[in-house]
């Protein structure tokens, strides 16, 4: 055993992942970083809607009263873009507002497919990473890896294992003293408007999402937390701290316009 | 296939019909369909590793499949696919050793998929052939040409089923390309020559958890002289054939198919020139001959593991113009004309190509391999099919139509013998530094 920490790097997604792990000699943090890049490729091969032969490819493809059969994956990662469709009161949209209320997800058929009366275009960009590196998380607990941080390309971390202090970061944060957050079996997921300009749609508007400056969301999934602060930069404020009541394991960090930080569920 | 059939396949109400039909000719065919119950196929798999998880994750997509056992002597893949199949209410009974699955299960099976490695490919097989189960193997058939055969010939006294995993084969793109627009078409003339190239960025050797790894007395018993060597059999002689067959045998297997004859001869180089540590030639370059009745074509391929330089596609280059191709379509799916060639806009009309692409729109995404939209050069014309499926699903569904309805299968196991002839003697060219010439009897099991 090794106290070093280890550091490997990844593209997919069109992002970079980065697994570093701690506790582990290089050569297995290798090799455990290794199964991790492929599983994330695993599961982008069901999730990319720019390739037909994907899942939400097909179910894209799809017309209004079909539906096909999909990865187990694939149903659980739209399972959980349904739940955070409806807590964010439709702000979380896959689709931008062409048409997620149409979908069908039939669990016992194992089947995904749109209602007779619509359709939609699903874009999982904003929960795929997420879940991406939930599902790694699995992979590392049969490597006996405690230890180790998961980096969807530094808008979603998962963090497992001891106590990681994690750099928040972005201009937003150091404008308000927010530079970093301890998370253990936790993900934290940020969404600013300076990083990448405006790059959050809102569904209802079809404009860009400017209700907030930046928002951060904190969730034991890293699905969750990436759907989150995508739908915090669109939630009022009053909406954000009803979610985290409900869902109590929430937390939520929200620059407002006139640039003061509201921390929420901590 | 004929054209008629391809066009078929894609639409699904007709596609209906066609079933329709074929449901009808199974009864006439009784011997063929499914023993137990022709509406559900009771399958197992030998080998659940990474390409087991393939198939394996396909048949699931596929109506009337019913997974009733899986077979690895790695506790580790035994139950990730227990779990995996688990939750999709298929309980599955485990195995290790294959003889027992089959002593225990056969009664229950109609099919089984071996995915394990190549050198155990023909004793998988010829165990469940002679137990009367049919059988989709995966490629390459065997590495050794003996045991290849031995498959052939156990399936033919037999009678089952057996299907190799040349999955092109059965992909609606490929059977457009090939059989629509190379040979009854004819879009792209005499095609003289192809190129073809499978190439990978380095990589180190594949690991497995610590407290997951076989013990010596298990390694031994089924032939592994290590872990590492079982977790990275593609690279040593004992049990694979190296990258040449891991992923040349795809392409390879192609050129047969467009020119409709075997290589009459190979010559190669190659060697053990970055991961020294492994047997298997870690890059390869090849150039076939084929004596076609059109006259002599030539064709390429190269297969590297030290950089991903060109990816993976193949080009079959004729007289009026070339069609790129490759199981992604975004790094291959188009036809590009010949400047003297007649114009192609009559073909478009009719859909056997799109019309010629705009100047290509950059996408600003770093990772070409995954996410780029289908934006062909300018000049090149797409190709109208599109795959709505994962890559083996379609070769899949063809094995289990052939058991439940009759159909011919797309890679019988003649035709992946005739393939695994002219890939592994790549091997042998390489090693001797020869020429190697084929006999037309060569191909023949």
């Amino acid at each position: 055993m090794s106290d070093s920490q280890h550091s490997f790097k990844y593209e997919a997604m069109t992002t970079e992942f980065e697994v570093i792990i701690v506790g582990q000699e290089q050569e297995y943090a290798r090799q455990a970083s290794g199964a991790v890049f492929r599983e994330i490729d695993r599961i982008n091969d069901l999730l990319n809607k720019y390739d037909a032969r994907s899942d939400i490819g097909q179910v894209n493809l799809l017309g209004p009263g079909e539906s096909i059969r999909v990865a187990i994956e694939t149903l659980e990662c739209l399972e959980r873009t349904v739940w955070a469709y409806r807590v964010s009161g439709g702000l979380f949209d896959p689709t931008l507002g062409t048409g997620f209320q149409w979908l069908e997800i039939d669990r016992p058929n194992f089947s995904v497919g749109w209602k007779k009366g619509g359709k939609g275009e699903i874009n999982l960009g904003g929960i795929g990473k997420g879940y991406a590196i939930d599902q790694t998380a699995e992979i590392l607990k049969d490597w006996d890896v405690e230890d180790a941080v998961i980096n969807g390309g530094t808008s979603t971390v998962l963090a497992l294992g001891k106590n990681w202090d994690i750099g928040v970061g972005g201009p937003w944060g150091e404008k308000v003293d927010l530079t970093k957050v301890t998370l253990k079996n936790q993900a934290l997921s940020g969404s600013g408007t300076e990083v990448k300009g405006d790059h959050i749609i809102n569904p209802k508007t079809g404009k860009p999402a400017r209700r907030h400056l930046a928002a951060w969301a904190i969730h034991p999934s890293a699905a969750v937390s990436d759907a989150l602060s995508t739908a915090f930069m669109m939630m009022e404020q009053g909406k954000i701290e009803q979610l985290c009541r409900t869902e109590p394991q929430t937390t939520a960090f929200v620059v407002k316009q006139d640039k003061s930080l509201v921390k929420i569920g901590v | 296939m004929d054209m008629n059939r391809n066009h078929f396949i894609q639409t699904a109400a007709i596609a209906g019909t066609m079933l329709a039909t074929l449901k009808a000719r199974a009864i006439e065919n009784a011997e063929l369909s499914a023993k137990k119950n022709p509406d559900q196929l009771n399958i197992a798999v030998i080998g659940v590793g990474a390409q087991g998880r393939i198939l394996t994750e396909s048949c699931l997509r596929i109506p009337g499949i019913r997974f009733v056992a899986v077979c690895d002597i790695w506790n580790y893949s035994q139950r990730y696919a227990e779990r995996y199949l688990k939750k999709y209410g298929h309980e599955v009974n485990v195995y290790e050793d294959y003889k027992e699955m089959l002593a225990s299960e056969t009664e229950n099976l109609d099919a089984v998929i071996v995915a394990s490695p190549d050198w155990v490919h023909a004793e998988h097989t010829n165990a469940c052939l002679n137990a009367g189960l049919h059988v989709y193997s995966e490629k390459e058939m065997a590495n050794t040409l003996e045991k290849a055969a031995s498959m052939v010939h156990t399936a033919k006294t037999t009678g089952k089923l057996l299907q190799i995993g040349h999955q092109r084969r059965s992909n609606p793109r490929y059977i457009h390309a090939v059989e629509t627009l190379i040979h009854e078409t004819k879009l792209i003339g005499r095609v003289t020559t192809a190129t073809a190239q499978w190439n990978r960025a380095k990589a180190d050797d594949i690991g497995w958890p610590a407290k997951y790894e076989m013990d010596a007395a298990t390694l031994d018993k089924y032939g592994y002289n290590s872990m590492t060597e079982f977790r990275n059999w593609r690279w040593y002689k004992k049990y694979g054939g190296g990258p040449i067959v891991d992923l040349g045998s795809h392409q390879i297997d192609l050129f047969e198919w467009v020119w409709g004859v075997n290589p009459s001869s190979v010559i190669a180089s190659g060697g053990t020139d970055f991961y020294s540590h492994r047997e298997w030639y870690d890059n390869v370059m090849a150039i076939y001959e084929y004596d076609t009745p059109d006259g002599m074509a030539r064709a390429f391929y190269e297969t590297q593991t030290t950089t991903g330089h060109r990816g993976f596609s193949e080009a079959f280059r004729g007289s009026e113009g070339t069609i790129e191709i490759a199981e992604v379509p975004q790094q291959g799916n188009s036809a590009l004309r010949e400047a003297h060639a007649p114009e192609w806009d009559n073909y478009a009309v009719q859909g056997l190509i799109k019309k010629v692409a705009a100047p290509i729109k950059q996408a600003s995404t770093k990772n070409v391999a995954v996410d780029v939209r289908v934006t062909a050069a300018a000049g090149a014309w797409p190709l109208p099919i599109e795959l709505t499926k994962p890559a083996h699903q379609p070769h899949l569904e063809n094995f289990f139509n052939a058991i439940r309805y009759g159909t011919p299968l797309n890679c019988p196991g003649e035709t992946g013998y005739e393939t695994a002839v002219a890939v592994l003697a790549v091997n042998r060219a390489v090693a001797t530094n020869e020429k190697i010439i084929f006999k037309p009897s060569d191909f023949h099991a």
